[in-house]
């Protein structure tokens, strides 16, 4: 069977195909996933923001002004659910105008078990960069990899500015990067001053 | 829009996170199952307003949420309050009506009658998305009403 665009999945979804729905939710669960985490949310907290943000498109199936960018759509819904979770909580909100550079909280605390060094400190350092960086490569790195569109509205930035943003950001991350590498291992940066 | 340029360090990150940090199998279920809410013969009321997102409600610290659903000719204003990890909903209905209020979550529901005056009040209602499905007599005829979901 060749595969079915977004908009014709939709359209299956709407008349009640849930096959159409499966694949729907297969093709983006892991866009809206990234969103929540992103914004640092638990992992239950973010488990809410991905139920209700599948909920409200169950009851928009079929009124969708622009079914073929529902990627944006659902990053748009999510991007909104977190903010009312981190409201919920008192936590600060990154609106539009937050300036890229805060400094992000705590590194994400999970006890992950990776199996390389480079790996383990690459995820370390993905939880030390700003918030709005972690959203937007956490976003831009889902798999299948999502359009521009779709990643802008995952942090309501406008659509020209992830071209930049993802360059400062992939920066950021490379930085941090670096400076645990060398952390880690004094030899693996070339010296400085050239003694 | 010129494609995403390639950058080794994004592929790189691709597969640390989906070692670090995958989707939960129970929550791409949830997310798969919530097509059994599809209603097709209920009219939508939308969220319109939030307390949540306004800044009075942040400056002032209440903790009491307000939430207004508004659908073609009525509108839904609902005050959540937190109650340890369940909900109290204290509801009123414009214009005023007696209806049967559902409140529905996943895997259970709570049903509640609005007053003449249009007023409900349904408690226990556990933390998470909820939708409150309204059903009432208009000029003889039933109507039925969905909100959108909303987590509370």
């Amino acid at each position: 069977m060749p595969e079915l665009s977004t908009a014709e999945l939709l359209a299956a979804a709407g008349n009640g195909d849930s096959a159409a729905w499966n694949e729907l939710v297969e093709r983006y669960s892991r866009l809206v996933w990234a969103v929540a985490r992103g914004f640092a949310l638990s992992i239950a907290d973010a488990a809410d923001v991905s139920q209700t943000t599948w909920l409200r498109l169950v009851e928009h199936l079929g009124a969708l002004r622009e079914p073929e960018h529902l990627g944006g759509w659902l990053a748009t819904t999510a991007r909104h659910e977190c903010l009312r979770v981190l409201r919920k909580g008192g936590r600060e909100v990154l609106g539009a105008e937050a300036d890229l550079d805060l400094e992000s909280g705590e590194p994400t605390p999970e006890a992950v078990v990776l199996r390389g060094e480079r790996d383990r400190l690459l995820w370390l350092s993905l939880g030390e960069i700003p918030q709005r960086c972690q959203v937007l490569l956490r976003a831009l790195a889902t798999d299948p990899p999502p359009s521009y569109h779709d990643v802008s509205l995952s942090l309501g930035l406008p659509i020209g500015s992830i071209g930049p943003t993802r360059a400062r950001c992939l920066d950021h991350l490379r930085k941090r990067l670096h400076s645990h590498e060398s952390a880690a291992d004094p030899g693996f940066d070339s010296p400085r001053g050239g003694v | 829009m010129a494609e995403p340029i390639f950058d080794p360090l994004v592929a790189e990150l691709r597969n640390v996170i989906e070692q670090a940090d995958p989707i939960p199998e129970s929550v791409l279920a949830a997310a798969k199952a919530s097509f059994v809410w599809r209603t097709i013969d209920a009219e939508l009321a939308e969220l319109v307003t939030d307390s949540l997102l306004t800044a009075a409600a942040i400056r002032s610290g209440s903790t009491a949420r307000l939430l207004t659903f508004e659908g073609p000719g009525i509108e839904v204003e609902v005050e959540v309050a937190d109650i340890g990890a369940m909900r109290r909903l204290t509801g009123q209905l414009v214009p005023v009506a007696a209806a049967i209020v559902v409140v529905r979550w996943n895997g259970g529901s709570v049903e509640a009658e609005a007053d003449e005056l249009g007023r409900f009040s349904v408690t226990d209602v556990p933390a998470g998305a909820v939708s409150l499905a309204i059903t009432s007599t208009v000029d003889g005829l039933p109507r039925s009403i969905v909100t959108s979901w909303v987590s509370i």
